[in-house]
């Protein structure tokens, strides 16, 4: 059983690893001292940027054992879209976990769930997701560089209905022209993104800056990935600082 | 061990994620969140024609006697539907009317980008007429891009016409077109509340497309609203948006200045004192085109998406005055 345990585990364990394109360069690149050794336990941060619309964040990190690996990262945040006139949110509670580690370099683990909320002239519509994804993490003195690659479904979302949606139902059928929409309506799987990120975190004292970019994308938007009419602007840059303590 | 216990969990829960996934896309999504389409639903007034090869579901509309002349009206807005349009059943009094959203615009089936095509709007356009009015020349009305729509018609079919009613019609050539494009402020809130909307919905399938649109769209039109303060409102179905995408690279750069101008019936151009396609709009770009053409500017307090409400007694009027089965042919 153990053995056949193991063999199992190596075998996922290597399928992860090809997830990653930066998996691989956490041995071959001296270093100092990296950032969790400067930053032993919590952390707490704001960060702003654009995930396709500007944003503003507050999170909070307890650094510790994990359950699953030695090392492990909880993170709890905020994210509020600030040009949404403060209708659009998300809250996400995320574990990382490091799978492999060497002293250079880490394969880490992330799993997460949260909540999401958005308003629009369609009406009101809050959707629960989850993050299933891996971060690769390379130490280069006091900075920590890595890549993230994460799959993102919302596996429901439900959606209140503005007036002006429900009236597009009325008017269709001779016989019935006042027929209106539903109020609500809930969706399974109302929405899929892949999030691709290079990330890089500094260790100044008890002071963490950090930055993110790349791509959020809607793969199963087929063609139109980048399509502004369908409200595709997959961009994400943030910058962010935190202090531990 | 404890990296062993994590993949093997992390193999589980991707596991049971793609089960999750693969039922979730197995079923249709978002189809509650628009109204159904023609070939969905039998309770709508249809007619399935074979156009570029394909049988779709036109949701169609006629009014009045099919003895009277045939009147075909086109809708304005790529992707969207005749619902704006409906007032114009009072010409049913001489004409029969015939109003259908376009293949895969508004409650019509939806189409593949493969039939998105000039020749296939031609088409379409084509077949209608015959269905009603086989052999007989019949009058278009055509709003907003439903004037370039009636355009295309011309290149392919000129024999099909003997009158048209241009009501705020779009430039025929795509330069002109661009021109009056619809902006995308960079800060405007309905902007960023789209771009949101990610979070809880992607355009996965026909369906959730469709709805982010709707709910843009309301919004985004309102730009064309004379006064800001009082935004007009459009009444609308669906915007296919599919259809809307596609389109806009179909004709990105389309010209059918010299059909419109080959044309040798009668054109009446309807036109408001506001907005991108407004009678100035009209006297510099699409009159001039025309052989035998007038522009009636319509009063003050209607704008482009009002023309079938505040403006209905105008435009309904302006019609009347011009249209041959009310007695006013050219001599």
């Amino acid at each position: 059983m153990r053995a056949r345990a193991a063999r199992r585990g190596t075998k996922t364990a290597g399928l992860a690893v090809a997830l990653t394109v930066l998996a691989v360069l956490g041995s071959c690149v001296s270093g100092g001292r990296a950032v969790a050794q400067q930053t032993p336990q919590n952390l707490v941060g704001v960060s702003t940027g654009l995930e396709a619309t500007p944003v503003a964040s507050l999170h909070a990190t307890r650094r510790g054992s994990g359950i699953l690996a030695p090392q492990a990262e909880t993170t709890l945040a905020f994210t509020s879209a600030l040009l949404t006139h403060l209708g659009g949110g998300r809250l996400r509670l995320e574990r990382d976990e490091a799978l492999l580690r060497s002293s250079r370099g880490a394969l880490r683990l992330v799993l997460g769930t949260g909540v999401s909320y958005a308003t629009d002239a369609g009406g009101t519509s809050v959707g629960w997701h989850v993050v299933l994804g891996t971060r690769a993490t390379l130490q280069l003195g006091r900075w920590e560089l890595g890549a993230r690659l994460a799959y993102l479904p919302v596996l429901v979302g439900h959606l209140r209905l503005s007036a002006f949606q429900r009236e597009t139902f009325a008017d269709r059928y001779p016989d019935a022209r006042n027929t209106l929409g539903p109020s609500g309506a809930t969706v399974w799987l109302p929405g899929q993104r892949v999030e691709a990120l290079l990330t890089a975190r500094a260790a100044l004292g008890a002071w963490i800056v950090a930055g993110d970019a790349g791509l959020l994308v809607s793969p199963a938007a087929g063609r139109n990935w980048t399509s502004l009419e369908l409200g595709q602007l997959p961009l994400v840059v943030r910058v962010g600082a935190g202090r531990t303590f | 061990m404890a990296a062993l216990r994590s993949t093997t969990l992390a193999v589980r829960v991707w596991c049971a994620l793609a089960c999750f996934v693969a039922a979730a896309g197995c079923a249709s999504r978002g189809d509650e969140l628009v109204p159904a389409t023609a070939d969905q639903d039998p309770r709508l007034p249809q007619l399935t024609l074979e156009v570029a090869g394909h049988r779709r579901a036109l949701h169609l509309e006629t009014f009045g006697a099919p003895t009277n002349p045939v009147l075909l009206v086109f809708h304005g807005g790529e992707g969207s539907d005749f619902r704006a349009m409906l007032p114009l059943a009072e010409l049913a009094d001489r004409y029969f009317v015939v109003m259908w959203d376009a293949r895969g615009s508004g409650l019509s089936e939806r189409i593949t980008a493969a039939e998105v095509s000039e020749a296939s709007y031609a088409e379409e356009v084509h077949r209608v007429k015959e269905h009603f009015s086989p052999g007989v020349p019949v009058t278009y009305v055509g709003y907003s891009s439903g004037g370039f729509h009636g355009a295309i018609a011309l290149a392919h079919h000129p024999e099909d016409f003997t009158e048209l009613v241009l009501i705020e019609p779009d430039a025929f050539d795509a330069a002109t077109r661009a021109t009056t494009a619809l902006d995308v402020p960079s800060t405007a809130r309905w902007v960023h509340q789209y771009l949101w909307q990610n979070e809880v919905l992607t355009p996965d399938d026909h369906a959730l497309a469709d709805y982010k649109l709707m709910t843009v769209s309301r919004p985004a039109l309102e730009q064309l609203s004379c006064d800001p303060s009082h935004p007009s409102r459009y009444p609308m179905w669906r915007l296919g948006a599919m259809v809307q995408l596609y389109s806009a690279r179909t004709f990105a750069n389309a010209d059918y200045r010299a059909a419109a101008a080959a044309f040798a019936g009668r054109v009446r151009i309807i036109a408001t004192r506001c907005g991108p396609l407004a009678a100035t709009f009209q006297r510099q770009h699409v009159l001039p085109l025309f052989a035998h053409a007038d522009v009636i500017e319509l009063g003050d307090g209607i704008d482009h998406l009002t023309l079938f409400d505040r403006g209905r007694v105008g435009v309904l009027a302006a019609s009347r005055d011009f249209l041959a089965a009310y007695g006013k042919a050219a001599p």
